[in-house]
């Protein structure tokens, strides 16, 4: 939230983030490729805030998400995460019981509400199965009240916890899905695109609930991977825009938006949808030419250049580095050699 | 108006009846499941997935049926099938009937008439006939010889399902040796299907670990294990029965003998478990409930036991089905080519040993009857197996 920005701690750090998929062949298993998902990733995210990672499909946002609470090894880098107390302590070198521990307090959201849930347990069974198997809960009286809460909570009706995923709608299971990660009250949610696998129609209740909840659960903060801005745009303090596997511009949201620095962010601005049907008439849009590069073999210079429609010379060569632009009371940085004298098109 | 735009019309009209039948039909369904629907677990949408499928709810109740058949052996059978009557051998069957010419009447009972036994003058060949002068009218429940059901001894009791009294009734026909041969088909069933659900139980077991091995823990292991099951596809199968029963010592009892046939069958039968448990294990470690769980912090057991598992039984039990007739031909091919039981054991099998000589064939084609059942038994547990594979995956549409 905006307001205590001032008091800002942060409760993750990520510095130098990566990772690399090594695809072998044959018995011996011979590296044929490497896929660097995650290249030299850093961020920071304070407590009680939203920070949105945003970018096309295969950025390698959700391998960043699942880094942080080690479902994915990372190569290199260090997670600093300030325990409760304020001590931080570098996630990548916790040991397996430290990191079962740490995952009631990072809490992950996935993509897909009907991959999500297993279909052979009830509501209740899902719901309450972080809190048995960690043993935060005795009794089953317990489990359903308080899992009776969580649905309260997450807008659902109580009394339907022992039906099945299948009695409920696309919306509904992703209400269920994050009940289950509130479960062990978490400090951290990780969501990966919450909303893409969703009606249109749902996507709203279901942003304003993970909204609403960051309000009631102080201090509760969000990493939300979107792959269109237009999710993110009242949902997100800071948002970090991912290009094949690099943060390339991090920004305010509203600065982001009304002044995009890379001309990738101003790409992605122009092919977001309009979520208001009124102003979507009015604007035209546009769709990103091209392809996403491909991790495994990209282009040389910036990433971007092949689709860049300000590309000269140096972009072909030389890689930008990640550059703080902004002032001390509103950093920003942003990885493009002409941030300074491009004026890229945004919206209000 | 042509004779192709009559024929599309009525073939709409045709179809929009129909289609409106199955919609109803559907809606009636769903009225009827409506407030269970979301309470009903994946065992009871399999049921009634499984319930929509009219061919194998028909197969299940044949299925049902020669089960009953096997458990009941002493009672449904009419005759002992190791009592024989040597002046009957290969007497033809008797076929019950109501309606008789003699008199032009109908009878509200079915009945047969006794075979007597005949020679014939010109080519000494023993002939049997109908003695149409008597009628042996088939009763229900009628006393006969003792014995003793599944062998257990205060299961005494003389009562059979059905048969005559003063007379024999032989509906299939008598063996080379005289032995009634419904009898011994009815006993025979009990081998020949339970070598195949004590062979799936096997292979159940044995591929169940190893295909969960292979999937679950991966690298080297799987490696090896997917060798081993390759190699054991590569041999054919025949020869393989051959080699193995050879080693099977003449002096042995019957009992090891079965033991040692249901597991030759088993040791291909799990191959193909195996592989649809690895796949499954391969697919569900990367699924997104499983992946939510083990961030939960549940263990490996946990993993396996509550959520993997549960997620494949049914395809697995399904696959099991279909596995069955592969064993139940397997042990008839083995005892009919002499590799597996033998005589005095009864099984489908056993029996068709005596349809083996040309000569016997022509003269008493009934004694083929044992094919007709594993054929009938095979095509149960196909269709069977085909509904379960259907309804495994509850999840589909509903
Ligand atoms: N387990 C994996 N093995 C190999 N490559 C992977 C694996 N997971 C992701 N990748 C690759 O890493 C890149 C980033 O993937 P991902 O993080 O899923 O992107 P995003 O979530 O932004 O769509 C993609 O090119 C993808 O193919
Ligand atoms: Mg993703």
């Amino acid at each position: 939230m905006k307001d205590n920005e001032h008091t800002a701690r942060p409760i993750v750090e990520v510095r130098g983030l990566r990772k690399y998929f090594e695809s072998t062949r044959g018995l011996l298993r011979k590296t044929v490729g490497t896929v660097k998902a995650v290249d030299d990733v850093s961020f920071t995210i304070n407590e009680g805030e939203t920070l949105a990672l945003v970018g096309e499909s295969g950025c390698g946002k959700t391998t960043t998400g699942r880094c942080m609470i080690r479902a994915v090894e990372p190569t290199d880098g260090k997670i600093l995460y300030s325990l409760d107390n304020g001590n931080p302590v570098d996630i990548t070198s916790l040991s397996k019981e430290a990191v079962r521990r740490l995952r009631r307090k990072i809490r992950l959201v996935f993509q897909d509400p009907y991959s999500s849930l297993n279909p052979r347990m009830t509501v209740f069974q899902i719901i309450a199965e972080p809190l048995i198997i960690n043993k935060l809960i005795k009794g089953t009286g317990a489990a359903r009240d308080r899992v009776a809460e969580l649905l309260r909570m997450v807008r659902l009706d109580p009394s339907l916890m022992d039906r099945y995923p299948h009695a409920f709608s696309g919306g509904q299971r992703q209400r269920i899905a994050i009940a289950r990660a509130l479960a062990p009250n978490p400090r951290f949610l990780i969501a990966d695109e919450p909303v893409s696998a969703l009606d249109v129609s749902v996507q709203a209740q279901v942003l304003n609930l993970l909204k609403e909840l960051q309000h009631k659960l102080e201090g509760l903060t969000y990493l939300f991977v979107a792959h269109n801005l237009s999710v993110v745009k009242y949902q997100s303090d800071r948002i970090a825009i991912m290009y094949v596997g690099k943060i390339v511009e991090l920004a305010e949201t509203e600065q982001l938006f009304t002044q995009p620095l890379h001309p990738y962010t101003e790409a992605l601005i122009a092919a977001a949808p309009e979520p208001d049907p009124r102003v979507a008439r009015t604007k035209k849009r546009v769709v990103l030419a091209g392809d996403v590069a491909n991790p495994a073999d990209p282009p040389s210079g910036c990433y971007f250049h092949p689709r860049c429609p300000y590309a000269r010379e140096i972009c072909r060569t030389t890689e930008p580095e990640l550059r703080n632009l902004g002032t001390p009371e509103q950093p920003r940085s942003v990885a493009c050699h002409f941030a300074h004298e491009l004026s890229l098109q945004g919206i209000q | 108006m042509s004779f192709r735009s009559i024929w599309r019309k009525l073939d709409n009209a045709f179809y929009a009846l129909t289609e409106r039948r199955r919609t109803k039909r559907q809606e009636k369904l769903i009225e009827k499941k409506s407030g269970q629907l979301e309470f009903a677990s994946q065992w009871q949408l399999i049921r009634w997935k499984f319930a929509r499928h009219k061919l194998a709810m028909f197969a299940l109740g044949v299925m049902t049926m020669l089960f009953l058949m096997a458990i009941f052996a002493e009672f449904v059978a009419p005759y002992n099938p190791r009592a024989f009557r040597e002046d009957f051998a290969t007497a033809p069957p008797q076929r019950p009937r109501l309606y008789c010419p003699e008199e032009g009447r109908w009878y509200a009972r079915p009945f047969v008439y006794p075979i007597v036994r005949d020679f014939d003058e010109d080519t000494w060949a023993v002939t049997f006939e109908e003695d149409r002068s008597e009628k042996l009218f088939i009763r229900l429940f009628v006393r006969g010889s003792t014995y003793r059901l599944m062998n257990i001894a205060f299961l005494e009791s003389d009562l059979r399902l059905f048969g005559v009294e003063d007379g024999v009734i032989s509906l299939m026909g008598n063996d080379t040796r005289g032995r009634d041969l419904f009898s011994r088909i009815v006993f025979g069933a009990r081998i020949s299907l339970s070598v195949g659900l004590l062979g799936i139980a096997i292979s159940f077991v044995i591929g169940i670990i190893m295909g969960g091995i292979s999937g679950y823990f991966g690298g080297t292991v799987d490696v090896v294990i997917q060798r081993i099951i390759e190699a054991i596809k590569a041999i054919p199968t025949i020869p393989l029965w051959m080699a193995l029963s050879v080693a099977l010592p003449i002096h042995w009892p019957l009992l090891r003998v079965y033991f040692f046939v249901v597991l030759i069958l088993s040791i291909i039968g799990w191959t193909g478990v195996a592989r649809v448990v690895r796949g499954k294990f391969l697919s569900l470690r990367t699924e997104d409930f499983v992946k939510a769980a083990e961030l939960d912090g549940a263990s490996n057991w946990r993993l396996i036991w509550r959520y993997m598992l549960p997620s494949f039984y049914s395809y697995v039990i399904a696959r099991l089905t279909l596995e069955v007739p592969s064993m139940i031909l397997g042990e008839t091919a083995l005892s009919f080519l002499g590799l597996g039981l033998q005589p005095p054991a009864i099984s489908w099998g056993v029996l068709l040993q005596d349809a083996q000589h040309v000569r016997v064939m022509a003269n008493a084609p009934w004694l083929l009857i044992p094919g007709v059942f594993v054929f009938v038994a095979i095509l149960t547990f196909n269709f069977v197996g085909d509904g379960l594979r259907d309804a495994a995956d509850p999840y589909s549409n509903v």
